[in-house]
């Protein structure tokens, strides 16, 4: 499956609650990706909340494009990417 | 021909948009047209192929992926075939006379005329070759319409483009685009979901929002499983999380 690093920006921060609605908006989130076929795997988010990167797996780059749009998810850059291990010579 | 079609518009759309894997299907609906020689399927994955090329910033390539469908269609006279490859040739700018029988927006275009032009793919509902066209000006207004169109659409790479002529006459304060949120009402709930979301987020039962409402609890039934499907949901407690976050009903609850 592909991997891709999808690239939002959030005027407003992006706030997800530390508790049960939370984690209720991340299992929903998960479970509509699921029916495109898209794993959410982490994402790294700058420390004003306004920029979020977004490491994901998925068949197409317009999968995650339907998924954002019933998540109500913005997406500005969606780039193909490969694992580079630096540690792999160890 | 409908594979050629779809791979086509998959790679388009991915390539104005910017997002990765445009030129796999637009090299396989080039490999699949070829070697009927019809204009009509070689055209639209030759045009695809430049429209890539220029927006990935290799004009040089432009030339290559038009000139075998363009010959076909000038001998076959499809005008805007013709139109649509000679105008990505000219906009890589490769000097060339333009074919005869160019269809009328791309003709008025390559003469330079962008305003009419512009105006012309208005006319016929094509918004992005509307900003397109505006994108040839040489002043400010019209590239600022031009890049607040694209942002509009979501096509970045053409938005880039256009960002980087106004930077280069030195325009400053432009747009970042795209616009991040939703505006208004994102799934399309009518007034009356509205009202019935409100009451279900407030933890009412469907008997108790039909008293209040007045309405018939089958009624209201319906509206609980209209704001599910629109919200994709399953329960009510799904809904009024869901509710909140979407901003649809105030979190004093």
């Amino acid at each position: 499956m592909p991997r891709y690093v999808v690239e939002r920006t959030f005027p407003d921060g992006w706030h997800v609650p530390a508790d049960t609605e939370g984690a209720e908006l991340c299992l929903a989130i998960g479970e509509r990706n699921a029916d495109e076929g898209v794993t959410w795997l982490h994402s790294y988010v700058s420390n004003d909340r306004t920029k979020s990167f977004c490491v994901y797996e998925a068949p197409t780059p317009e999968a995650i494009r339907r998924t954002a749009v019933r998540n109500d998810l913005p997406v500005d850059v969606i780039t193909q990417v490969r694992v580079l291990d630096p540690y792999f010579y160890d | 021909m409908p594979r050629t079609i779809a791979l086509t518009v998959l790679g388009l759309l991915r390539a104005r948009r910017g997002d990765p894997g445009q030129s796999a299907p637009l090299d396989e609906a080039w490999a699949l047209s070829e070697p009927t020689g019809e204009s009509l399927r070689m055209g639209p994955a030759a045009a695809a192929r430049a429209a890539a090329a220029w927006l990935e910033g290799r004009p040089e390539d432009v030339a290559g992926a038009t000139q075998a469908a363009l010959e076909v269609a000038a001998r076959a006279r499809f005008p805007w075939v013709v139109g649509e490859l000679a105008c990505w040739r000219w906009r890589a700018g490769i000097g060339e006379a333009v074919p005869d029988g160019a269809a009328e927006p791309y003709a008025v275009q390559i003469a330079g005329e962008w305003a009419r032009a512009a105006q012309l793919w208005t006319d016929l509902g094509c918004p992005y070759e509307a900003a397109l066209a505006l994108a040839d000006a040489d002043e400010e207004e019209p590239l600022r319409r031009a890049l607040n169109e694209l942002q509009r659409l979501g096509a970045r790479q053409a938005a880039a483009i256009v960002a980087r002529r106004l930077r280069v006459r030195g325009a400053t304060g432009l747009p970042r685009g795209p616009r991040p949120t939703t505006e208004g009402n994102p799934v399309g709930l009518t007034a009356r979901e509205m009202e019935v979301l409100a009451l279900v987020a407030q933890g009412l039962r469907n008997a108790e929002i039909a008293e209040r409402l007045v309405l018939a609890a089958k009624t209201v039934d319906h509206h609980v499983s209209a704001i599910l499907r629109k919200l994709d949901v399953r329960t009510r407690g799904q809904a009024s999380a869901e509710a909140i976050r979407l901003r649809l009903v105030g979190q004093d609850r």
